[in-house]
């Protein structure tokens, strides 16, 4: 038994579904296509990563430096930053309409400075640099 | 018709990909897992009408935290740790146990609320066919204008985040 109130799907999102089938369909065609067809003759030599170059020393499954992290880190933040400016470019307009428009662009710009803020110490304290 | 067909897909890849989130050999695989997972729980979101929620469950948790879950893989390089090969008996029993105990109390529950609950009551202005209820832009009319001391808090939050980041990550 399904609640009621997915009985109203919206239909405006069977493209998004319509597209991530097409895409997912397409990926594992091309790959089991690619499977059936190709010749397969596998040596030592051709498994090695540079082919034609030097040979590889140690393991590929190394440890990363932890300043990926941090990068990784900040970009979840900006990310969040980034999702809310979506309702905001579609509510845009219709603020604008209504004579509201300075209102909701100081409203974002104040949002915006506050994380520009934690931007610029970030930048100070040298945490977008590669070597730190 | 459609929306009932999506549900059950929808659901049921998230709980065989929630399934192989836990048993999976490889932590990147178990990665790669919980972003179908992500992906499945966006597709639920949608249908019950959190158009908002399905873009953030996109952009942040499939976007953004699942890269952050693929650098704590690689940054911890796990060597096959897995719970159905655990060599600690007691341990892997307790925790299957422990595991089939809450499914079934959640199956229970659910078998419970769909047969003998009493069904949540929803406002018209939801279950109307033209609603908006949930969109982005109702969303956005109720953040920025009702909600606008929360919105302008959370960038307080997100510098704290940040700050938080680069004071932790920095320090040697």
């Amino acid at each position: 038994m399904i609640p009621n109130s997915l009985q109203d799907f919206n239909l405006g999102y069977i493209s998004v579904i319509v597209f991530m089938i097409v895409v997912a369909v397409a990926g594992t065609t091309l790959i089991s296509v690619g499977v059936l067809i190709r010749p397969k003759r596998p040596s030592a030599m051709k498994s090695i990563p540079y082919e034609s170059g030097v040979p590889p020393v140690g393991r590929a499954r190394e440890r990363y430096s932890v300043r990926f992290y941090i990068i990784a880190m900040l970009f979840v933040l900006f990310d969040i930053e980034a999702l809310f400016l979506y309702p905001w470019a579609i509510n845009f307009d219709g603020f604008v309409r209504r004579g509201d428009g300075l209102f909701i662009l100081v409203e974002m710009l104040l949002f915006i400075f506050m994380i520009l803020l934690g931007y610029v110490y970030a930048w100070k304290k040298g945490a977008l640099d590669w070597v730190f | 018709m459609v929306e009932q067909v999506v549900l059950i897909v929808a659901g049921a890849l998230a709980l065989v990909s929630a399934l192989g989130v836990v048993i999976m050999p490889n932590a990147v695989y178990s990665a790669l897992m919980l972003l179908l997972n992500l992906v499945s729980l966006a597709t639920l979101f949608l249908m019950l009408h959190a158009q908002f929620m399905f873009a953030a469950q996109l952009v942040v948790y499939a976007g953004a935290i699942l890269v952050l879950f693929l650098f704590v893989v690689t940054l911890l390089n796990p060597q096959g740790e897995n719970i159905l090969r655990d060599k600690r008996r007691l341990q892997q029993a307790g925790t299957i146990s422990m595991g089939l105990f809450m499914g079934c109390l959640l199956v229970g529950a659910l078998l419970y609320a769909f047969t003998n609950g009493n069904q949540p009551v929803l406002a018209a202005s939801v279950t109307s066919p033209n609603s908006t209820y949930g969109t982005v832009e109702d969303f956005g009319k109720a953040l920025f204008t009702q909600f606008l001391l929360p919105f302008e808090l959370t960038s307080l939050l997100l510098l704290v985040a940040l700050i938080g980041a680069v004071v932790l990550g920095k320090r040697k």
